[in-house]
């Protein structure tokens, strides 16, 4: 139906002109790349181009009964705290496991963005990166 | 709020604490613009701790308290320490600073100091 649709005229070098030219449907192919650079969204900005800046909430030490940390996993503990705030993460949750360790999941909003354990040593045994949640 | 920065701290100002925390919740008073109006010492924005308790050895000067375990001469350090929670943005986390051995009479003396400052105000 290309009578309905809206004439946009724009500039291209040459070389870009030429092969757009050589192909056999050039409206559908510029109307697909554009509507799949327009949608794929910045996650931490929604697309706006703006990051509303947003508090990082942890779980308390207290309230959820962890173990003392020891040097190493506070050190991790505060890694995992500074990539959660460059990635704009809106939660991480501690909660204690099995080997009297503490388990963590870094998430923003639904999005689990990190999950993993943080040892006594003070490695961090990482269960999985989560690709961009898809709801 | 979880754990408190008394006045023990003030003037020394030692950066073990802001070291050990692993959320950067040990912040000192820098407002734009003006200079600050509360004493020379570190605080904890209670909005922040998460009570870990990592701060509290690593201070020197035994300067830090659990929230209930706040003795009577320092009580009034716990709504200093409020105020970092209610207005951040004049608080930062201070650059790592040079620490130094402290003796057990140096940290007698300023816990001595303080008290009897806090009981001749009175």
């Amino acid at each position: 139906m290309l009578y309905m649709k809206t004439r946009v005229t724009f500039r291209l070098p040459q070389d870009l002109a030429d092969e757009l030219r050589e192909l056999p449907n050039q409206t559908r192919f510029v109307e697909a790349a554009l509507r799949e650079a327009l949608g794929v969204a910045c996650p931490l900005c929604q697309g706006s181009g703006r990051c509303q800046p947003r508090r990082l909430a942890i779980s308390n030490f207290r309230r959820r009964a962890l173990p003392a940390l020891e040097r190493g996993s506070a050190l991790e503990l505060r890694r995992i705290v500074r990539i959660g705030r460059e990635l704009s993460a809106t939660s991480l949750e501690l909660e204690r496991s099995a080997a009297s360790g503490v388990a963590f999941v870094l998430t923003r909003g639904r999005e689990v963005l990190l999950a993993g354990q943080l040892e006594r040593s003070g490695s961090v045994s990482p269960k999985n990166i989560a690709q961009r949640g898809e709801s | 709020m979880i754990f408190v920065i008394t006045r023990l701290c003030r003037d020394c100002v030692d950066g073990a604490c802001v070291e050990a925390c692993p959320v950067d919740c040990i912040v000192e008073h820098a407002p734009q613009g003006r200079p600050s109006e509360l004493p020379n010492q570190l605080f904890i924005d209670p909005d922040q701790c998460i009570g870990c308790r990592m701060c509290e050895p690593a201070c020197p000067w035994q300067a830090i308290f659990d929230e209930t375990d706040v003795p009577f001469a320092f009580r009034d350090d716990i709504e200093l320490n409020a105020i970092a929670g209610a207005r951040p943005a004049e608080f930062v986390v201070p650059e790592a600073r040079l620490t130094r051995q402290v003796s057990a009479e140096e940290v007698l003396a300023n816990r001595l100091k303080w008290t009897q400052q806090r009981g001749s105000a009175k």
